[in-house]
């Protein structure tokens, strides 16, 4: 029995014709030929080396292995780009957390004041663009408040600086030398941030002053916290000013029009940094 | 000296046992993989996917209309941000989107073009051709709106690209009505719509497993207050679950259910025993995404993706005439 049950899947794998009526289910009886053995194996190859590019993505993002997925995703990146590809689909993990908005107060030329904050439900319709105003806000705090300040950098940086010495005097030559490339690495990727979450914001500013007419505008960022069930259990509620937590330094950006020119292919105004 | 010629021939029987059982273990293999991926299918689940997906990127593109200077001009999200995202400038390059070659003046009518191109993929018009140029114009829009993004256009992306591949315009569709005519009207199945169909369940599996692993990271889904976690939250809220909070076991029975189907997808969605069980289970799971957190587009391209596990048959059943 087994024998047989074998030869006929070998002829299956050997014979197309026989492949397509031995597994298509009567109702979706084949008109079209089965591909050649070789096509089918070209194909393959392309499936396996497909899927492999896939998964790369969540192996890689938002942590990747130095030694293996980082140099593999590295790799593949140009077709993770140009295909939308190298997700992480970490969706609400590790944990879902509080929310962040950008808060923003515009100054007119006649003195008045006008406060806004993005997401706003009231005034962002339909609901689908709300939510890409929210996702724009926690961009906006991931890249901000997520990034150290330069003063922070710079006493991190110093210590590595004085840990490749002490390894450099003590004859870890090799040691040394990585943890110099890494320091390098990492300094490059901060000023890249830096650059990013300027151009950023100095956009956001920009848009929105353009859109809401006025001289001078003034970004920061708020947290807010979830509630505990205890607390809504005596009648909090969620837009409570009591759960809004602002950073020691929340002004993300200040900005007047001027002669500062904006990043940005749609800019009109020019917009000139008051603050750095 | 009697002893040598018979190890010799034990030796050699299970030499020739092993080679033929591992010749089985490897043909086995072979045509479980051609039949996993090379069974000619009819176009019906697909049909049914594109028609859904279709809606759901029109709506999307739709969407972008309402702050297209913002989103899509670059006022919010600009070039020189986007290039800084990336570490080199061929990644940077590969990020592309078409408004990116066309002055401002030019991107609303095309625009426009691009909400029509996606109407006629989701009637079936022309869908060889529009269902690519519908790939083309999600991929295009995400990567031009960095910044902007969530798992709907993750999804979005993923469904048009194994669409664009298929004959998903065989069936429910424009081309289908005009093909008829000329025909006997039968349907007729392609291998690159089994193709597609597999591409959506194994790379659905590593989306939904990946999500799952994530979370066992979390605290919050292990204690049992991630779902109170995501509905307490004013930005998400759309329906008021707050009387939750007094049912705190039935939040942590949710949150532990939501991390378990989703760990246990990738596995138990093959099995014609639990499939039912955990697509079953994937409608309250998204539709709540949907319903209650205000993201409705996202719940549905999940349930949308979910089709594919539907096998085409259900679909086709007094269906050819259409």
């Amino acid at each position: 029995m087994n024998s047989k049950k074998r030869k006929a899947e070998r002829a299956a794998v050997e014979s197309p014709e026989r492949l397509s009526s031995a597994t298509t289910p009567p109702d979706e009886a084949s008109e079209q030929p089965v591909p050649s053995i070789w096509l089918r194996r070209f194909a393959s190859v392309l499936i396996v080396a497909f899927l492999a590019i896939v998964i790369l993505g969540p192996l890689s993002n938002p942590i990747a292995s130095r030694h293996l997925t980082a140099p593999m995703a590295a790799y593949v990146s140009p077709i993770h780009r140009a295909l939308f590809l190298g997700h992480g689909y970490r969706f609400f993990a590790p944990n879902p957390g509080p929310s962040h908005l950008v808060q923003y107060k515009i100054t007119r030329a006649d003195g008045t004041q006008q406060e806004g904050t993005f997401p706003d439900r009231e005034t962002i319709k339909p609901r689908l663009l709300y939510h890409r105003w929210f996702m724009l806000s926690e961009t906006v705090y991931s890249e901000h408040a997520q990034t150290p300040s330069p003063r922070e950098f710079e006493r991190l940086n110093l210590s590595r600086l004085q840990q490749v010495k002490a390894l450099n005097k003590g004859g870890r030559l090799v040691l040394a030398r990585a943890l110099e490339a890494t320091r390098q690495r990492e300094e490059e990727a901060y000023q890249r941030t830096l650059k990013r979450i300027d151009v950023l914001v100095r956009n956001i500013g920009q848009f929105l002053l353009e859109r809401e007419g006025g001289e001078e505008i003034e970004l920061t960022v708020v947290t807010r916290t979830l509630p505990f069930p205890a607390e809504v259990r005596q009648g909090a509620d969620l837009d409570d000013e009591r759960f809004l937590q602002y950073e020691a330094n929340p002004v993300i950006g200040r900005f007047s029009k001027g002669n500062f020119a904006m990043a940005g292919p749609s800019s009109s105004a020019n917009v000139e940094e008051v603050q750095p | 000296m009697s002893d040598a010629p018979m190890k010799t021939s034990v030796e050699a029987t299970t030499s020739i046992e092993t080679k033929t059982s591992s010749e089985a273990w490897f043909s086995n293999w072979a045509a479980a993989w051609n039949k996993f991926w090379f069974t000619p299918t009819t176009a019906h689940a697909l049909a049914i996917i594109r028609i859904l997906t279709g809606s759901i990127a029109f709506y999307t593109l739709l969407v972008w209309t309402f702050d297209f200077d913002g989103f899509i001009n670059g006022g919010l999200i600009s070039r020189e941000y986007r290039d800084l995202l990336y570490r080199t400038p061929l990644e940077s390059a590969m990020a592309w989107s078409h408004f990116d070659w066309i002055g401002p003046a030019l991107r609303m009518p095309v625009h426009m073009v691009g909400l029509l191109i996606v109407a006629l993929f989701t009637l079936g018009f022309c869908t060889r051709f529009t269902a690519i140029l519908t790939a083309l114009l999600v991929i295009s829009y995400s990567n031009r709106a960095m910044g902007a993004l969530f798992g709907l256009d993750q999804i979005l992306a993923m469904l048009t690209l194994y669409l664009a591949i298929s004959r998903c315009g065989d069936a429910f569709s424009i081309d289908r009505r005009r093909a008829k005519r000329g025909s006997d009207g039968k349907h007729s199945a392609s291998v690159m719509n089994a193709i597609a169909t597999r591409l959506i369940q194994v790379h659905l599996c590593i989306v939904y497993l990946f999500a799952g692993l994530g979370k066992c990271q979390g605290d919050k889904w292990w204690d049992g207050e991630a779902i109170w976690g995501s509905m307490a939250n004013h930005e998400y809220q759309t329906v008021d679950m707050l009387w939750l909070s007094d049912h705190m076991w039935l939040v942590a029975l949710i949150t532990l259910l939501a991390l378990f189907w989703e760990v246990g997808y990738a596995a138990l969605i093959w099995p014609r025993l639990t499939r039912p069980i955990m697509l079953l289970l994937a409608i309250p799971m998204h539709l709540a995404i949907g319903i209650c957190l205000g993201m409705l587009e996202f719940g549905l391209i999940m349930l949308v993706a979910n089709i594919a596990f539907i096998p085409a048959r259900f679909f086709q059943r007094d269906s050819e005439d259409r």
